[in-house]
């Protein structure tokens, strides 16, 4: 991992603009309620004049949202997911979930061609 | 005309990289228990991923990394030893900061900034060629990183039909301020114009005015990104390499 990062922000191939048009989402819904909608997991902050520069809140949001693409783009690779990308999709889930409870999570990718796909599911108890 | 120099796009580059080191770093101190921060960068099994970077990477040194950056963000500008300083030790903590993320932290812009701050640390090492050769080398990776963009969008029929940029500027985590109509005039021109500049950016290479053009455009729509994406760091990463395009332009092709 740690040899892959490097090698992507000394030698980057700007492939991950290849990736436009695929967008991985972040849904959540109640553990349990499979008549529940799945809502996004990130929102971002309203905008304001100043974000063009300083921009903190929006820099958590995207950086959680690279995460998440990032997981997808693992999962289209037909890899398995890693324990630390599990981990931090739960972690992200329970960070997210908006009340205390059991929260199921999932990535859903929408392909360009307006097909979706579930690629990681999971499940989170938010105390 | 605008007459760039090596060692004046150089000295640019060094200004507005450490705008963009020092704002970097500000964002992820002051953010730093965010619940989606700590979410994405802490627990066990990115500990185990981290092997001996681990306890480098844990928040309390992580705090004390940003500050660091923090500094040689300030030092950047300054120039001479203390620029160039500054320059290896912001190299390595956006490097660390990616190792803390996993990857990217922000959508490719430390990407771009990395190199750029690369450039700024092996500049000073040589005479003239090995300048001019950093210079360039950010301008030949800006050029690509625009082209690359364009042409994936280029083979993605949505970007033509209006339906791509719809989607992204609907996707929740931008919080764009704007919708456009799925396949809506707007978004289709807008679509077409965003892949044809991007695929001419090699233009730039082909004389000072056309790369002041191509500059000049890029400033636009990276600042047009921020609004609606809320991209900021495209805005200094991006802006910190376009002084290099004015010096290929400059040397004309």
């Amino acid at each position: 991992m740690l040899v892959t990062t490097l090698a992507r922000l000394l030698l980057p191939s700007w492939a991950f603009f290849d990736r436009v048009g695929a967008r991985a989402v972040l849904e959540l819904r109640p553990h349990g309620a499979p008549d529940a909608a799945w809502r996004s997991a990130l929102h971002a902050a309203p905008r304001r004049w100043w974000h063009v520069v300083w921009h903190p809140d929006g820099t958590a949001v995207l950086a959680a949202q690279d995460v998440v693409e990032r997981a997808a783009a693992e999962a289209s690779d037909e890899r398995p997911a890693t324990p630390a990308t599990r981990d931090q999709l739960t972690r992200l889930a329970a960070a997210c979930a908006p009340s205390a409870g059991a929260w199921a999570w999932r990535v859903r990718v929408h392909a360009p061609d307006g097909a979706t796909s579930d690629v990681l599911h999971g499940t989170v108890d938010r105390c | 005309m605008l007459t760039v120099t090596v060692d004046g796009a150089l000295r640019a580059m060094a200004i507005l990289a450490g705008i963009a080191v020092v704002v970097n770093a500000a964002e992820l101190l002051v953010r730093r228990r965010h619940p989606l921060v700590r979410a994405v960068t802490e627990g066990p099994a990115l500990d185990d991923e981290r092997g001996v970077l681990a306890p480098l990477l844990r928040p309390g040194a992580f705090a004390a990394l940003l500050v660091l950056q923090l500094v040689a963000g300030l030092a950047l500008p300054v120039g001479g030893s203390i620029g160039h300083a500054g320059a290896v030790v912001a190299t390595l903590c956006t490097v660390l900061t990616a190792v803390r993320w996993r990857g990217r932290v922000n959508g490719g812009a430390d990407a771009m900034l990395t190199l750029v701050l690369l450039a700024l640390a092996v500049a000073p090492l040589g005479g003239a060629r090995l300048r001019t050769g950093a210079v360039l080398f950010v301008a030949a990776q800006a050029t690509l990183s625009y082209v690359r963009a364009g042409l994936a969008k280029a083979r993605e029929g949505g970007w033509w039909r209006g339906t791509a940029l719809a989607a992204f500027v609907a996707l929740p985590a931008y919080g764009a301020p704007i919708r456009f109509a799925t396949g809506g005039a707007t978004a289709r021109w807008l679509g077409v114009a965003t892949i044809v500049a991007e695929c001419l950016t090699p233009l730039a290479w082909t004389g000072p005015r056309a790369a002041l053009l191509v500059v000049t455009g890029a400033i636009a729509f990276h600042v047009g990104v921020a609004v609606v994406f809320g991209l900021n760091r495209f805005v200094l990463a991006w802006g910190a390499a376009l002084p290099a395009l004015l010096v290929a332009g400059a040397r004309g092709v």
